[in-house]
């Protein structure tokens, strides 16, 4: 019999180390992201109580305001036009990664909001392009020049989330080769066809984000909830890691006690420490908070 | 594509009143699971799914109530599906049941049930209910649960508070333990994670059971090893920085480990009383 006195902390630093590594989220990214002053990586959480309608329909007005203001303070800009236009050029070819899955997708108002915006910016209506299971043969994904990522966080039965990093798992050819592990290696996709280099935007939908998934198709009503907020970023590591944290705080309050993830969405802590793709570790990220406050969660 | 015992089809429901049924019946194996559940296949086949049937019904409302009927060739496996996500056995129907809004699941022998509706009121209730006690008296199997379960002890030990797994992928189901294969889970072994004491002081036993004692002492210097590096604390996974009790132990195929306790003496009990449940 071995006994051993040991902080939950230390717990998981040494069942992780042995394969992170020495270096495990020491932030290395292949570009910047957004960096504040300090050296953070800057991701903005912004939250509206009237976003959503007695039968759960996302008022686009609300939702217009909340993304500029959230790209405003991203971008450090004057306006939101001068925003949309640090993000994309009236010569990009866009195209908008959304998700579709039928028992929570990214609203269909989002996606408008987003054209609408990439219009404003002078972007050729033919020039861009939403999809989400299509996208290999749609045209205008085919030869974009930039990506915005936009889809909700949910609980996913095999990675832990169904996250921003998993969203472009549509753009290979066999999803199921990224299966492997639990997912854990979702960030090679990004990798891919300088998919992060053209991704210029990143909006993670947490407007009724699903905490835990029930049943051979993993959801139920009864386990989401009205968060009435989005996460936007240029960093897709980032914002699914404060995504993440929001959904495990969630979690504990529901369940009254710590309930992790089932299994761990570990796909978003090796996308820092193995593919240096972004930023995981919260004490690396700036996360600025904006609207409302109450059950913030984080 | 079927079990030996029953050919699916014939465990159907009949039509509940004032439903009809919708579509073609559908049947898949671990080949095509993926094509049906997107993401969830993996829970099924990391159980030893063999196959599963679907059927729809609707009602002139515009409801709808998908029903599945999985072969999981196991009961200790119909049993693990079924234990993955109940977080109380209401035992109505099966040999075990939960009924969540609108979602009813149970099992029954090598069978996992879902009856899920596209949402909740009296009449879907009604169908939901009626369905499942159809399958359920169609099911005439018994199954047996993991014997591993029977070595848990009992004293502290939370009501319908494990799991049965023989993927490491659920190692984590209540509490991190690790993100890796660390103590060579497969199929080949069975385990078990369960949740003791209170939800303020809350401790978990895991228990493997290896085909050989040296897999399980080779397990437990894997484990060992593990946990013996000099790291710095540094993570963030987790804000928690009370200090806590951890301990393991290895008696004949079998490697037991007790973690978040409050003492050692905590530990020590609850290895104990593992030690002595094993004949």
């Amino acid at each position: 019999m071995t006994t051993k006195k040991i902080s939950r902390r230390k717990l998981i630093k040494d069942t992780t180390a042995a394969t992170f590594g020495a270096a495990l989220f020491l932030n290395s990214p292949i570009r910047l992201f957004g960096h504040s002053s300090e050296n953070l990586t800057k991701v903005v959480l912004i939250r509206n109580k009237s976003i959503l309608n007695s039968e759960g329909e996302a008022n686009k007005e609300v939702l217009q305001t909340m993304l500029n203001e959230a790209i405003v303070k991203l971008t450090n800009a004057n306006n939101a036009q001068e925003a949309w236009k640090k993000i994309l050029t009236k010569d990009d070819i866009l195209g908008i990664k959304t998700n579709v899955w039928n028992k929570l997708r990214t609203p269909v108002e989002l996606e408008q909001v987003i054209k609408e915006n990439a219009l404003q910016v002078g972007i050729s209506e033919d020039n861009i392009g939403i999809d989400d299971r299509g996208i290999r043969d749609n045209p205008v994904f085919k030869k974009s020049t930039a990506l915005i990522n936009v889809r909700p966080m949910r609980t996913h039965a095999w990675s832990g989330v169904g996250s921003l990093l998993k969203n472009y798992i549509m753009f290979v050819d066999r999803p199921s080769a990224y299966h492997s592990d639990s997912c854990a290696d979702l960030a090679a996709i990004w990798k891919l066809d300088n998919r992060i280099e053209k991704t210029r935007l990143n909006i993670l939908v947490m407007l009724t984000p699903l905490f835990h998934g029930v049943g051979p198709h993993h959801f139920n009503k009864q386990f989401t909830w009205k968060y009435n907020g989005l996460i936007v970023g240029f960093d897709p590591v980032a914002v699914d890691s404060v995504g993440l944290k929001i959904i495990e705080a969630k979690r504990t309050v529901h369940f009254g006690e710590e309930t992790p993830l089932n299994p761990p969405a570990k796909h978003i802590p090796l996308a820092d420490a193995r593919h240096k793709l972004g930023t995981a570790d919260p004490a690396k990220i700036n996360l600025l908070r904006l609207g409302d406050n109450e059950d913030i969660l984080i | 594509m079927f079990s030996q015992e029953y050919n699916l089809e014939v465990l159907l429901p009949d039509t509940p009143t004032g439903w009809t049924t919708e579509g073609e019946l559908k049947f898949y194996n671990t080949e095509t699971l993926y094509d049906y559940i997107d993401g969830g296949a993996e829970l099924y086949i990391s159980f030893n799914m063999d196959s599963v049937i679907s059927r729809l019904f609707i009602n002139n409302k515009g409801s709808e109530i998908r029903v599945e009927i999985f072969d999981m060739q196991k009961d200790k496996d119909a049993f693990g599906v079924f234990a993955h996500t109940r977080t109380t056995d209401e035992h109505e129907f099966g040999q075990g049941s939960q009924y969540f809004t609108g979602a009813q699941i149970f099992w029954k022998g090598p069978y996992f049930i879902s009856v899920v509706a596209n949402d909740e009121n009296a009449d879907i209730k009604k169908a939901i209910k009626a369905i499942s006690e159809n399958i359920d008296r169609k099911i005439t199997a018994s199954g047996n649960t993991p014997q591993i379960l029977e070595i848990l002890p009992q004293e502290g030990l939370l009501k319908d508070g494990y799991v049965y797994f023989h993927h490491y992928i659920w190692l984590n189901s209540y509490y991190f333990i690790s993100a890796e294969n660390i103590l060579n889970i497969d199929e080949s072994t069975d385990a078990v994670l369960a949740k003791y004491g209170t939800k303020e002081s809350r401790f978990y036993l895991l228990l493997i059971q290896y085909p050989e004692k040296e897999d399980a002492e080779q397990a437990e210097k894997a484990f060992s090893d593990a946990f013996s590096n000099n790291l710095e604390d540094d993570d963030f996974f987790s804000e928690n920085k009370t200090e806590k009790s951890m301990g393991w132990q290895t008696k004949e195929n079998y490697f037991f480990a007790v973690f978040n306790a409050e003492s050692d003496l905590q530990v020590d009990d609850l290895l104990t009383k593992v030690e002595n449940n094993i004949k």
